[in-house]
């Protein structure tokens, strides 16, 4: 686990065609093993912001460090999750798993120990052979999901990763996020523009103005760490839905 | 719709294997009639032919002439055939894999790029055949030439078919891999070389097939051996059984290699879930 410290951060897209600001001077602290969602409408920088702590992008200003070092590039202490199917579709379950401790070099048995554990978490252990073409959706997000954790990373970014499933199957992977959390847990950075989804999940609800994004707001999430599915019904849950609704609406009118 | 994942942490059973097979199986006369439209059209054959005489043997030879060219030809037609499939897999292989080595150097480095796309790009509009003058001033009319010329065909093939490939990974793998700790050049060897493995194999098929064209092209206009000197000899004689009997091997040949590629691809590429 470690801190994510974002300060005055900005993101300047140029092309030769135009200049976009998709970032505009965005602060942000994140503690040691908290999970933060980011809310904000499509198109908003949410993912630029992902990908400014993943380090494939460079802030054109402010800096960000994780753990009190500046992030310089991708790196192992940080794993991210995608949107889109990033599972290496030429390996096995297992293979893909054991992607990031055989590129770091470790020992065949660590390495088996850390991928079997993994497997096991999130329920795969029986596909471990099969390659992603033979799995659904949920379940190569599921083999993603293993394979962020067995790299052995601080801090897990997940990038809208379950915006492309079906409601059920969603709903499983919040459960399924939520037992590999409490088993082993880590600082999260989840991207999501679906509000149910980042009020079960998060400690923090981040609310994002439309482009150039910065941060409009951030709600305290009060449901502890102990919650299942029937939590969205409680009139609590309903109320802080609305109210980021609302806020998010207004947000996208201001700008539009 | 199957819902693998609802509630339960343990995944049900993997998706079937795809429905494209069940589909055929369904329809069993098939491949019934493929038999029995290739039987038809040699029956038709021999009826134009021998059975009725409305086809001269000089334009289309009968059936039955090919049989004894083939016994007269005996061990030469081997000989013959022997010489262009070695020319073919000599130069196929060795232009396809010089074509890889560069066009993944392209890819990867940029002035590598920049010294070898205007050369590429002014050879590669040019047909092979073209070159045959060239190539036989160069090289007289051994093998050297036309292996040459087969594995140039190929290098063209595979080089540009590489670049494209490498172009075509999907960025989120790369980003992926550098997450999980991979430094630039295991990404190379274990993310891009793996993944762009499908469309390299399928520029073998099309360098094989290219290959063939042109090796036969070059016997035609000088060679010591070699199926395409053995078609040009015969048609200058008017020998048109052995004319057909030469592209009929050199079909099956090329039809043979073809199949042990496609076989070999279907192997390894058992993970691509666009395989045919």
């Amino acid at each position: 686990m470690a801190t994510i410290a974002i300060s005055g951060v900005s993101k300047v897209f140029q092309t030769t065609r135009q200049t976009t600001l998709a970032l505009n001077e965005t602060s942000l602290d994140i503690a040691d093993g908290e999970v933060v969602c980011v809310v904000g409408p499509s198109g908003c920088g949410k993912t630029t912001l992902l990908n400014l702590i993943a380090g494939f992008l460079t802030p054109t200003s402010g800096e960000i460090r994780v753990a009190g070092q500046i992030v310089a590039g991708p790196d192992s202490e940080r794993a991210v999750v995608f949107q889109s199917d990033a599972v290496f579709p030429w390996l096995t379950v297992r293979d893909n798993v054991a992607f990031g401790p055989r590129v770091q070099g470790l020992r065949a048995d660590d390495r088996d120990a850390r991928v079997n554990r993994y497997l096991e978490l999130v329920g795969l252990t029986d596909f471990a052979k099969a390659y992603p073409k033979e799995l659904s959706g949920g379940m190569r997000k599921r083999v993603d999901l293993a394979r962020a954790y067995a790299s052995g990373p601080e801090i897990l970014l997940l990038d809208e990763p379950f915006g492309a499933l079906d409601v059920f199957t969603k709903e499983s992977m919040w459960l399924a996020l939520k037992r590999v959390t409490a088993v082993e847990p880590k600082t999260i950075v989840f991207v999501t523009h679906d509000i149910e989804e980042a009020l079960f999940l998060g400690d923090r609800v981040v609310v994002m103005t439309p482009r150039p994004a910065r941060v409009h707001s951030i709600v305290d999430v009060p449901f502890g760490p102990q919650r299942d599915l029937d939590l969205r019904a409680e009139p609590e849950f309903q109320r802080m839905r609305t109210a980021i609704g609302h806020t998010l609406r207004e947000v996208h009118d201001d700008a539009a | 719709m199957t819902r693998p994942d609802l509630v339960s942490s343990t995944p049900a059973s993997p998706i079937p294997p795809a429905s494209g097979t069940a589909g055929r199986r369904r329809w069993q006369a098939g491949p019934l009639l493929s038999v029995a439209v290739v039987v038809g059209i040699l029956v038709l054959w021999w009826v134009l032919t021998t059975g009725t005489g409305v086809i001269e043997p000089l334009y289309f030879p009968a059936p039955e002439s090919l049989l004894t060219a083939l016994q007269v030809l005996n061990t030469r037609l081997l000989a013959d055939a022997g010489a262009t499939l070695a020319r073919v897999l000599i130069s196929w292989f060795g232009g396809s894999a010089l074509g890889v080595l560069v066009g993944l150097l392209m890819a990867r480095t940029r002035w590598v790029m920049y010294a070898w796309n205007p050369l590429i790009e002014a050879v590669r509009p040019v047909p092979p055949v073209a070159l045959i003058p060239f190539v036989i001033l160069w090289f007289g009319i051994g093998d050297d030439g036309k292996v040459f010329l087969g594995a140039l065909a190929c290098f063209m093939v595979m080089v540009v078919n590489t670049t494209v490939a490498v172009t075509n990974v999907p960025p989120v793998f790369l980003q992926a891999a550098r997450s999980l700790g991979a430094s630039t050049s295991r990404v190379y060897r274990s993310v891009v070389l793996p993944a762009i493995v499908p469309e390299i194999l399928s520029g073998f098929r099309i360098g094989s097939a290219l290959a063939f064209a042109v090796i036969v092209a070059a016997e035609f206009l000088g060679a010591e051996a070699g199926i395409g000197r053995l078609i040009m000899q015969a048609s200058r004689t008017l020998n048109t059984p052995v004319v057909l009997l030469g592209t009929v091997v050199i079909a099956i040949m090329a039809v043979l290699l073809d199949a042990a590629i496609s076989r070999l691809s279907a192997y390894v590429t058992r993970w691509s879930s666009n395989r045919v």
